[in-house]
């Protein structure tokens, strides 16, 4: 059968400084028309070169295609040069695309407008008036309000999810029989990222337009996609229907990836991650690319050659030498090792308590700077931290989770109120006196990259403290306690001598959180410091901090965006919105009955990494953009998104009450 | 120990490149030519010989001689003593002044950084080299280290203004407010993270700008406002011979020609390590 | 957009008003005394005394300097010590010969640099590139002095095409041949520079934005490559290099210096350089008042284009 479109043998290599390093090899791939594919990786497993690739698009040199060929409706698009007139006919016109960043992939110089109209006189030959109404008719099909007035805007007078809108705009602009959406929402928040999602599938229905959804989120593919590609170090390593991947895998990436990404549906047992690192493009593997992190791997992994793609089922291929059954007894061993327990249930004792912490920045007007307001980041919080707990703050972008964590740290000079380390208000405290106890409160950083300092050994990161809070007296102490820092991180002591950039990401992250134990604190903040990390990576960290909880009766303050990270990590959940605490209990109890709305529209938007899971769940898309706290709504901050908000909602805040036990909701309703 | 494994990656990086290594070579050749002058040539760069003026190209002097019979060649390595020196130590005189301005306004920021920025701004309308002539009539000039003095305070504002930017790019980063978090020092913070961090691209301007400082005092020395007579300098040896290029063209020639080259030689190592040290760019050249 | 012009336009009365300090503070940090500098030393008490009280040297130099510059502000720039003629004739004469050559290099560099840089950019690692880089790398090497004294040298000593020295505008009495030939030497030794510096500010931007997601963006909408880099490329790398047109000007009056002493240009720069071994302290602060007060208004320009070009500042 012809499919629409086909990738055979496809091989990418880029030049780089260590010789030609392979970004895609031997790909082979298909779409039919009006379906939706998924292709699933981490970052370097060459998911977008493929697709990049096959349009010509990737930059020659450094790139290369070393061979294959692609296949658009039975016609060989390698065929033609990259700038030839029948390519650009496909760009655009056959086949559009959506990328990641909708804050850099618009031109910033030029009007959402020039940019949309470019397109459909490009493709499809209108006149510019037509091509004018045409533009407003998809900005509003996109969902642009205002759409004929917004023409002559730019990029940057949009939010990131109008972007993606406008994005959406450009691909169906030249009429296209296929989207290849690139990672279209991984910049986006939870609520957006469902309504962007949304969009595209009903296009892709409505219009009969194939689909092709490039992630590393399994959850979106799990709801959307009919057919996906697992891909690992520029190979396939699996394919087949989106029921077989997620109930039958068979390759052991699939497998760990799955086990690795905490489901907002499960209960909470332990994280299983993958082991080792992702492998760089520049240092290939002779056999199974996998193989040194595959707990199955045999010789015959290591230098058997990459193995071919066998059928496993009807449609259902996986490239891997080891047969099934061998794995699962395997399987079965490794399970009963891994103990189930729970987790340790937290003390009594509060060692931090934010009692109605305020953040405002004044907002000054004029040439001479004159204060004309203030703008409210945190407005009255409130919240108790208990010894050995773990509390997660979550919410989508602007709501103030980070500028809690902040607060709490005392690095920021506008807060108010007050924060009780055990009987102290620090925040009273000048910073003078606060210095020689900054040490019982650390954090750990989000960026792996630019939070060590680059030109230190990681051993002097991790130790730098030591002498200045007197921890150690002598030179022999030092070293015995930061190769027992490195030890409880999991880090080789042997490592100590290498600097930061020699390391991964989730080697960065360890020594980050080797330098927050250090002082022997009591509480750490962890501004989501597991987001910038590779999925299979992100599991790994989740394990040691819980380790290190259980081991060192730590307090966390677990900030992050991703709801189903922080309920399994959690033992109570705060829901921030714009900068206010609207619901906080257990998060089992979160999960279970969340009560307010805004609670249950982001429960309802975090995709599940399950198929039939997702067919079952009810889907209410919240509407509305996250606003930012420029535009804050009289009355409760969510009133205006809220589809329970009555008149009461919009004149008065409501305060946090203690509905059930221990579950406190700020909301009209209840 | 691994300090100097990334250090010679980047050596590494830099002299990879073709290029790079020919600006090496050439600044080396010019550096040794100026240290073993005495020894390279026969002549002394001071005796005049008036009978044996204006000569052109011969064996004994493969470039002929100057009005005064001196021979050209053997002022031209002394012409590199005059430009390598000041070209180094002015270099060295702003960067120490303008990194620790730029250090203290960077790190304070607010008010401070912006009456630092107008100053610089003001200093930096004024043309270099009028800068530096205005600066030449206050240190009695006509000596080299006059000179030094002069071109090194009218290039301390480049300095400032780059290292206020960079101190500022890094206090701001996550590793500085770490600092902050595990409750170190002043001392400690701008010592071991902000300095360190701010040398690298403090030392690829710093390269660069040798060479622009060398093609200002040739200016100064062509217009006689640079060192004094009987010293040697490729500028001066220019304003000496460019109206009698009828005669000697090499005379006027040669020293324009080693300046475009010993410019062009720190010129292409700042832009080579600036390639090297900035790893968005790196594998890409 | 209004507010940022209103920001601008008060920081660059600051800078010309610190320009004032500076220039006058500096003469006054030479060595010397004044009033021999502007009688010679062979004079008797009482002139010594007259001129001494002439001057204000008796007052602060708070004082004095507030009064140098209200008079300035009317116009009154003093006297030239050398010359006896007031410093304001001097410059009606000196600074329109400068301007004339100074903008007419400008235009040449600003259209040549962008011109230069985009091939570059564009066709990067091409021979069209690494001859135009060499060349900029060259250009930005060359002495102006130097390059001058060679075009002599073969253009006027050898092939007599140009004239070697003088200047005169073309609706003088030369006429307008004349003036052309006087003025191609000049200018080309003061664009070279320019042309160079600017070729390269616009290559290493084209390169940046040619890699940026919006790039890769317009490629995927099936655009043609030239529509990507006029439409796309360009109108953002322009940007960044509207910024060191100022600096451009900066460099372009530097060379001015030099080169008019070369062709006897009788501007500004050989006015400055014919001064400062004078030790003509009022000529020298009004050039350098006048030249960087330009400059920094140059940049007030540039800045207010620069926020008219990039609608990130032009419309909050």
């Amino acid at each position: 059968m012809e499919h629409f479109w086909e990738i055979n043998k496809l091989s990418v290599s880029y030049k780089t400084m260590d010789g030609m390093t392979k970004a895609v090899d031997q790909v082979s791939l298909y779409v039919d028309r009006g379906e939706t594919i998924g292709i699933v990786g981490e970052s370097g497993s060459g998911k977008s070169q493929t697709q990049l690739a096959a349009l010509q698009l990737i930059p020659v040199p450094p790139g290369r295609i070393d061979e294959g060929e692609v296949l658009l409706s039975g016609r060989n698009l390698l065929s033609f040069s990259r700038k030839s007139r029948e390519m650009r006919e496909v760009r655009g016109g056959q086949i559009g695309m959506i990328f990641q960043e909708p804050m850099t992939s618009l031109n910033p110089v030029k009007t959402i407008g020039a940019q949309i109209m470019e397109s459909i006189t490009l493709h499809r030959g209108l006149a510019k008036e037509q091509a004018r109404k045409e533009a407003v008719a998809l900005l509003e099909k996109v969902g642009i309000l205002d759409a004929e007035s917004r023409l002559s805007d730019y990029p940057h007078q949009f939010s990131g999810g109008m972007r993606q809108r406008i994005m959406i705009a450009i691909a169906l602009a030249g009429d296209p029989e296929m989207i290849i959406a690139d990672e279209p929402t991984t910049a986006l928040d939870v609520t957006t990222q469902a309504q962007i999602l949304e969009l595209l599938h009903q296009l892709s229905v409505e219009k009969h337009i194939a689909l092709v959804l490039i992630t590393h989120n399994l959850g979106i593919v799990a709801r959307y996609a009919s057919r996906i590609y697992v891909m690992y170090a520029g190979n396939v390593v699996e394919t087949g229907t989106a029921e077989e991947i997620f109930h039958q895998p068979v390759h052991p990436y699939t497998k760990g990836l799955l086990k690795a990404v905490p489901r907002l549906d499960s209960e909470d047992e332990r994280l299983t991650p993958i082991d080792g690192v992702p492998p760089s493009p520049a240092n290939r593997q002779k056999g199974c690319q996998f193989a040194p992190r595959c707990r199955y791997a045999t010789e015959a992994c290591l230098d058997g050659g990459i193995p071919p793609m066998q059928e496993i089922a009807p449609g259902h291929f996986a490239a891997c030498h080891l047969s099934s059954v061998r794995q699962t007894a395997a399987t079965a061993e490794q399970e009963k090792q891994e103990n189930k327990k729970p987790k340790p249930a937290p003390g009594e004792e509060a060692v931090l308590r934010a009692e109605d912490l305020c953040v405002s920045f004044a907002v000054r007007k004029g040439l001479l700077m004159r204060e004309s307001g203030r703008l409210e980041v945190l407005r009255n919080v409130n919240f108790t931290l208990h010894k050995g707990e773990t509390l997660g703050l979550v919410g989508e972008s602007g709501c103030g989770k980070t500028t809690t964590a902040k607060a709490v740290l005392k690095l920021l000079n506008e807060a108010t109120g007050k924060v009780w380390l055990g009987d102290q208000d620090l925040l009273a405290m000048p910073e003078r006196t606060f210095k020689k106890q900054r040490r019982r409160i650390q954090m750990i950083f989000q960026d792996p990259y630019s939070s060590l300092d680059p030109r230190m050994t990681a051993g002097g990161i991790v130790g730098e403290p030591l002498f200045p809070y007197g921890l150690v007296k002598t030179r022999q102490e030092y070293d015995k306690r930061v190769d027992e820092l490195f030890r409880l991180v999991g880090l080789e002591p042997s490592m100590r001598d290498r600097v930061a950039h020699e390391f991964s990401g989730g080697q960065r992250q360890r020594i980050g959180i080797a330098r927050a134990l250090a002082t022997n604190p009591d509480i750490l903040i962890c501004d989501e410091p597991i987001s910038a990390l590779d999925v299979s990576i992100q599991a790994q960290i989740i394990n040691l901090l819980e380790d290190l909880q259980e081991e060192l009766g730590l307090s966390y303050l677990f900030v992050a965006h991703d709801l189903s990270v922080v309920k399994h990590i959690s033992h109570r959940v705060a829901v921030m919105y714009l900068g206010t605490i609207v619901e906080i209990t257990s998060s089992r109890d979160l999960y279970l009955d969340p009560l307010h709305p805004y609670t249950r529209a982001l429960m309802q938007a975090v995709p599940i990494p399950d198929p039939s899971a997702e067919k079952q769940r009810e889907q209410v898309i919240l509407g509305g953009e996250v606003p930012s706290i420029l535009r804050r709504p009289e009355g409760c901050p969510f009133s205006n998104r809220c589809s329970h908000a009555t008149d009461l909602c919009r004149k008065e805040q409501p305060q946090p009450k203690e509905v059930k036990e221990k579950h406190f909701v700020a909301c009209h309703l209840y | 120990m691994k300090q100097r494994s990334r250090f010679s990656y980047t050596m590494k990086a830099l002299f990879s490149r073709p290029l790079v290594v020919a600006a090496a070579i050439i600044v080396l050749l010019f550096l040794l030519a100026a240290i073993f002058a005495p020894f390279l040539s026969p002549y002394d760069p001071y005796e005049t010989d008036i009978t044996g003026a204006l000569k052109g190209p011969t064996a004994a002097h493969i470039l002929g001689t100057d009005k005064l019979g001196r021979d050209i060649a053997t002022r031209l390595m002394y012409g590199a003593r005059t430009s390598l020196l000041i070209g180094f130590a002015s270099v060295m005189i702003s960067a120490l002044i303008g990194v620790l301005i730029g250090l203290v306004c960077g790190f304070y920021g607010g008010i401070v950084n912006e009456i630092l920025s107008r100053v610089v701004d003001a200093l930096m309308s004024i043309p270099n080299i009028m800068l530096a002539m205005a600066l030449s009539m206050m240190f009695s000039s006509g000596t080299i280290v006059g000179l030094m003095i002069v071109l090194g305070l009218a290039t301390v504002p480049t300095y400032a203004r780059i290292m206020a930017a960079e101190v500022m790019r890094i206090r701001d980063s996550d590793f500085m407010v770490a600092e902050k978090v595990l409750g170190m020092s002043s001392a400690r913070k701008i010592f071991s993270h902000l300095l360190p961090n701010c040398i690298s691209p403090i030392l690829v301007v710093l390269t660069a700008n040798i060479g622009t400082t060398i093609l200002c005092e040739s200016s100064l020395n062509f217009l006689g406002l640079g060192v004094a007579a009987p010293t040697a300098s490729w500028g001066g040896m220019v304003n000496e011979a460019y109206m009698m290029m009828m005669l000697t063209p090499a005379y006027a020639l040669a020293p324009g020609l080693c300046i475009m080259l010993l410019v062009l030689g720190f010129n292409i190592l700042g832009d080579g390590l600036r390639d090297a040290i900035d790893p968005r760019l790196r594998g890409t050249l | 957009m209004g507010r940022y012009i209103c920001k601008r336009l008060l920081q660059a009365i600051l800078v010309i008003f610190l320009i004032s300090v500076f220039s006058y503070f500096l003469m006054y940090l030479v060595p010397g005394d004044p009033v021999y500098a502007v009688l010679g030393s062979d004079i008797t008490r009482e002139q010594y005394m007259e001129q001494f009280y002439l001057m204000e040297l008796d007052k602060p130099i708070i004082i004095r300097y507030v009064h140098w510059l209200t008079r300035f502000l009317t116009g009154d720039f003093g006297t030239s010590y050398r010359y006896s003629v007031p410093v304001s004739e001097l410059l009606a004469q000196r600074l329109p010969i400068t301007m004339y050559l100074g903008i007419i290099s400008l235009v040449i560099s600003v259209i040549l640099g962008v011109l230069c840089g985009t091939i570059c950019g564009t066709n990067r690692g091409k021979a069209a590139d690494n001859i135009l880089t060499v060349l900029a790398n060259l250009g930005s090497v060359v002495p102006g002095f130097w390059l001058a004294v060679v075009g002599m040298y073969i253009f006027s000593m050898n092939l007599g095409w140009l004239p070697s020295y003088g200047f005169a505008f073309p609706w003088e009495g030369a006429g307008v041949a004349a003036s052309l030939k006087q003025t191609i030497m000049p200018v080309v030794c003061l664009s070279v520079g320019s042309i160079a510096g600017l070729t390269r500010q616009m290559r290493s931007g084209m390169l940046e934005v040619i890699r940026q997601d919006y790039i890769r963006t317009a490629r995927s909408k099936g655009l043609k490559e030239s529509t990507v880099v006029v439409h796309h490329a360009m109108k953002n790398a322009i940007i960044p290099v509207v910024t060191i047109i100022g600096l451009s000007l900066r460099n372009i009056v530097s060379g001015a210096v030099t080169i008019e002493t070369v062709f006897s240009i009788t501007g500004m720069g050989s006015l400055l350089v014919n001064s400062i071994l004078a030790r003509d302290l009022p000529v020298i602060q009004a050039c350098i008042l006048i030249i960087a007060g330009m400059v920094a208004i140059s940049n007030l320009v540039v800045d207010i284009c620069y926020g008219y070009l990039d609608p990130r500042i032009r419309i909050q």
